[in-house]
C-alpha cells in the first residue's frame, strides 16, 4: 500500500512536470535517453553498427519486383 | 470485348513539392503540384488538390481507382533517420525533437494518412479502403525519366539530396524493364553538398539552388581544389563528405563553424549584400558538381553499353552540369524528366508501378509536359466582365501577330493559355515573355516585374528550326534542362555573362500557339528567340488560374495580359481598383 502510494506520488509529479514542460520535449527526452543507451552500445561494442553507411558505389537493396514488395513501407 | 482501363494515382508528399498523378493505361493523363492550388511554395502537405484535379481531369472517381501508389517508403526513411541519430548522438538533440515530433505526429502514418486524406474526397469521416502502394524514393525517381524517354534502352542515373538511404543511383532500363544496381548512400551527397553551400551563401535550401546556379558565371572558380578538402571525389564519381564541415546529419543548420574558419568568411545572411568572395563560391561549387556528374555518367557508361542515358533527381535540373554532360559526347541522347525533383517521383512510382509490376509493354513516351489544369474561354471572358477589366479579343493568327508587335514595342506581357505545365519551369503556358533584344529589360523584368535578385538571368526560347543557328546546341532542349554558349550577340537579355543561356525550344508541334507567336515576332524582326521567364514574383509559385494571373498582373508593372485570346492593357486597367476586387495574398522571399 504504502509503495502504491509512492508510485502514486511520483506519477502526479511526473505528470506535473510533464504539463509543465510539454509532452513532446518529455517525450523527446525518453526517446533521446535510449538513443543514447543504444550510441554506447554502438560506439563502445560495434553493435547495431549503421552498415549502409557507404562512400563508394554500394549494391542497391530496395528493388521491387512483386506487388508484395510495393505493398510494405520498409 | 475491351478490357476497363487501369487507373493509376501517383503522390509525392510530406517532404518539399507534393504532387500527384494519374496514368490511364500507362498513358500520364494529369500531373501538378499541390503548391500551384495551394499558392504556398513547395508545400509539402498532402496534395488534395492536385489530386481532386487529376480524377476530373481523367473523368474518373476515386473509386474508380486501381492503384494509389506513393513515391517512397517512409518506414525506411525513419529507419534511417534513427541510425542517423544514434551515431550522433549526444550531438542533435533538436534536431531529434523536431522531427519525431513530425515522424511520431504524422510521417510515420503514411498509408493511414493518405487513406485518410483521399477519404476527404469521398466525404465527411470517409476513408479510403484500399491499400497504398510504396515505391523506393530512387526508384520512382530513376522510373520518371527512363519510362516516359522512349528508349528502348538507357542507362539511368539519379542524383538528389537523399532518399531513404540512397542519395544518387544508377542502372539499366531495358524495354518495360528496369534495375537499379548501384547507390550511393548517406550522408555523402551531392545533393546535399550543393544545398549546404546554397546555405552557406544565405539562400534557402530546398528551394535557391538555381539561384547558384545562376550566380555562379559571375565567379571565378577559385575555391574548386580547395573545396577538394571538403568533398572526396573516387575516378567513379562516387564521393565522400568531410562531415567535421557539414551538420545536416544531426542539426538544423546545414554547415559547421567549421566551414566559415575553413573559407575565412562568415555564412551570408539572406539580406546581406553578394560579394565577389560568394560569385566565387558559387563558381567553384557548380565547377566541382559538374566533375562529380561527368565522372557519375562517365563510371555508368562504363558499365553499360549504351548510348543513351536517363537523368532523375534534384540535381538533374542543374542544366550547366546536363549542357556540360551533352557536350562531352559520352552520350548520345541524354532524357531528363521536366520535374526532375520530387515532384516527378509521383509519375515514376506510378510508371513503375504499370510496367516493372503489372508488367505491361507498351511504353507511352513523353509528349507534353502541359499536363495541369486548363480554363474554359468562357469562363475568362465572364471572369474579365465581371471584374470590369477592358479587353479585346482576338482571332489565333491575329492574335499571334498582336503580341508579336505589343513585344516589338518593348511591352512586357504575361502569357496564359493552355494547360499549365509541370515541373519547376514555364514553358510558354505559364510565362512572362519580353524582348530578348533589349538588354534592360533583364534589369526591367528582375525589379519591376518579378521582384528578384537583379544578378539572375533569363531563359530563352528559341524556335526549334533555328536552334542551332543561334545556339551551340543541335539537338532540341523542349524543357529548359540544358544550357549552351550563344552565338549570336543582339539577344543580350538572355545571354548570360559567360555568354551561356539555358535554353527553351519549341516546335510547332510541341505547342502551337507559343510557336505561333515566336514566328510571328520571327517575321516582323529577324529574331527567332524571346525572354522567357515564369509568370510569378518573387517567392509565389507559378500562377495556375486565371485569377492567379490577374493577380500578378495587378501587382507588378507588367504591361500587357494575354488570357488565352483575351489582351488585356495595363494602361487601360484602374489596379488599384482591382486590388479591391482580387485580394492578393503575400508571398514570402524564397
Amino acid at each position: 500500500m504504502k509503495a502504491f502510494v509512492v508510485l502514486k506520488k511520483i506519477w502526479l509529479k511526473f505528470a506535473e512536470i510533464v504539463e509543465k514542460v510539454g509532452s513532446t520535449i518529455i517525450l523527446g527526452l525518453i526517446f533521446y535517453t535510449i538513443i543514447a543507451v543504444y550510441n554506447i552500445f554502438y560506439r563502445f561494442f560495434g553493435l547495431f553498427k549503421n552498415k549502409k553507411v557507404s562512400s563508394r558505389w554500394d549494391v542497391f537493396e530496395h528493388n521491387q519486383h512483386t506487388m508484395d514488395d510495393l505493398t510494405k513501407e520498409f | 470485348m475491351t478490357s476497363n482501363p487501369v487507373y493509376i494515382l501517383g503522390i509525392s508528399a510530406y517532404y518539399h513539392d507534393s504532387a500527384a498523378c494519374m496514368l490511364k493505361d500507362g498513358e500520364l493523363l494529369a500531373a501538378a503540384s499541390e503548391e500551384r492550388f495551394t499558392r504556398n511554395k513547395h508545400d509539402d502537405n498532402f496534395p488534395l488538390n492536385a489530386v481532386k484535379y487529376c480524377l476530373k481531369e481523367a473523368g474518373v472517381m476515386l473509386e474508380d481507382l486501381d492503384y494509389v501508389v506513393f513515391y517512397e517508403k517512409p518506414l525506411l526513411k525513419f529507419e534511417r533517420l534513427l541510425m542517423t541519430y544514434i551515431q550522433n548522438w549526444p550531438f542533435g538533440f533538436r534536431s531529434f525533437t523536431k522531427s519525431m515530433r513530425t515522424w511520431l505526429g504524422n510521417k510515420l502514418w503514411t498509408s493511414n494518412n493518405i487513406q485518410k486524406e483521399l477519404g476527404k474526397i469521398l466525404g465527411k469521416k470517409k476513408k479510403y479502403k484500399k491499400g497504398i502502394l510504396f515505391v523506393p524514393h530512387h526508384i520512382s525517381h530513376a522510373a520518371s525519366t527512363y519510362y516516359p524517354s522512349g528508349f528502348e534502352e538507357a542507362a539511368v542515373l539519379t542524383v538528389d539530396a537523399v532518399g531513404e538511404y540512397s542519395t544518387a543511383s544508377y542502372g539499366i532500363g531495358r524495354k518495360n524493364k528496369l534495375e537499379i544496381s548501384h547507390e550511393l548512400r548517406f550522408p555523402h551527397s551531392l545533393g546535399l553538398f550543393y544545398s549546404a553551400f546554397t546555405y552557406y551563401l544565405g539562400f534557402k535550401v530546398n528551394s535557391a539552388e538555381y539561384k547558384v546556379m545562376g550566380l555562379a558565371p559571375y565567379g571565378e572558380p577559385k575555391y574548386a581544389e580547395k573545396m577538394k578538402e571538403l568533398i572526396k571525389i573516387f575516378p567513379d564519381g562516387s564521393i565522400e563528405l568531410n562531415m567535421k564541415y557539414f551538420c545536416y546529419e544531426h542539426a538544423l543548420t546545414m554547415t559547421s563553424g567549421r566551414m566559415e574558419r575553413f573559407f575565412g568568411k562568415p555564412r551570408r545572411k539572406e539580406d546581406d549584400p553578394l560579394e565577389q568572395f560568394h560569385k566565387n563560391v558559387a563558381a567553384s561549387l557548380q565547377k566541382v558538381t559538374e566533375e562529380i556528374v561527368l565522372k557519375m555518367a562517365d563510371h555508368v557508361r562504363k558499365q553499360y553499353d549504351t548510348k543513351n542515358i536517363c537523368l532523375a533527381g534534384g540535381v538533374a535540373l542543374n542544366c550547366v552540369a546536363n549542357g556540360r554532360l551533352l557536350r562531352e559526347g559520352k552520350f548520345k541522347n541524354i532524357f531528363v524528366f521536366p520535374a526532375a525533383g520530387d515532384a516527378g517521383g509521383a509519375v515514376g512510382a506510378a510508371y513503375f508501378l504499370h510496367h516493372q509490376i503489372l508488367g505491361n509493354e507498351e511504353r507511352h513516351p513523353f509528349k507534353t509536359p502541359y499536363l495541369g489544369p486548363g480554363f474554359n474561354r468562357n469562363k475568362i471572358e465572364s471572369l474579365l466582365e465581371k471584374s470590369g477589366i477592358p479587353y479585346k479579343t482576338y482571332q489565333d493568327d491575329e492574335l499571334f501577330t498582336e503580341i508579336a508587335n505589343l513585344i516589338d514595342n518593348n511591352q512586357i506581357i504575361g502569357l496564359f493559355q493552355g494547360r499549365m505545365e509541370f515541373g519547376p519551369r514555364a514553358l510558354g503556358n505559364r510565362s512572362i515573355i519580353a524582348d530578348a533584344r533589349k538588354k534592360e529589360n533583364w534589369q526591367r523584368v528582375n525589379l519591376k516585374i518579378k521582384f528578384r535578385e537583379s544578378f539572375r538571368p533569363f531563359a530563352p526560347t528559341v524556335m526549334e528550326d533555328k536552334l542551332s543557328q543561334i545556339y551551340d546546341i543541335d539537338v532540341p532542349t523542349p524543357y529548359m534542362l540544358m544550357t549552351a554558349q550563344t552565338k549570336v550577340k543582339d539577344i543580350p537579355a538572355t545571354t548570360h555573362v559567360d555568354e551561356s543561356a539555358r535554353i527553351q525550344s519549341v516546335s510547332r508541334e510541341q505547342n502551337p500557339r507559343y510557336y505561333g507567336i515566336i514566328e510571328k515576332f520571327y517575321q516582323k524582326t529577324g529574331c527567332p528567340v524571346i525572354i522567357n521567364t515564369s509568370f510569378n514574383v518573387r517567392g509565389e509559385p507559378i500562377v495556375c488560374t486565371p485569377e492567379d494571373a490577374i493577380k500578378c498582373f495587378i501587382r507588378t508593372e507588367m504591361d500587357i495580359l494575354v488570357l488565352e485570346n483575351f489582351v488585356v492593357h495595363a494602361s487601360e486597367v484602374d489596379k488599384n481598383k482591382l486590388k479591391e476586387i482580387f485580394t492578393l495574398e503575400v508571398f514570402h522571399n524564397d
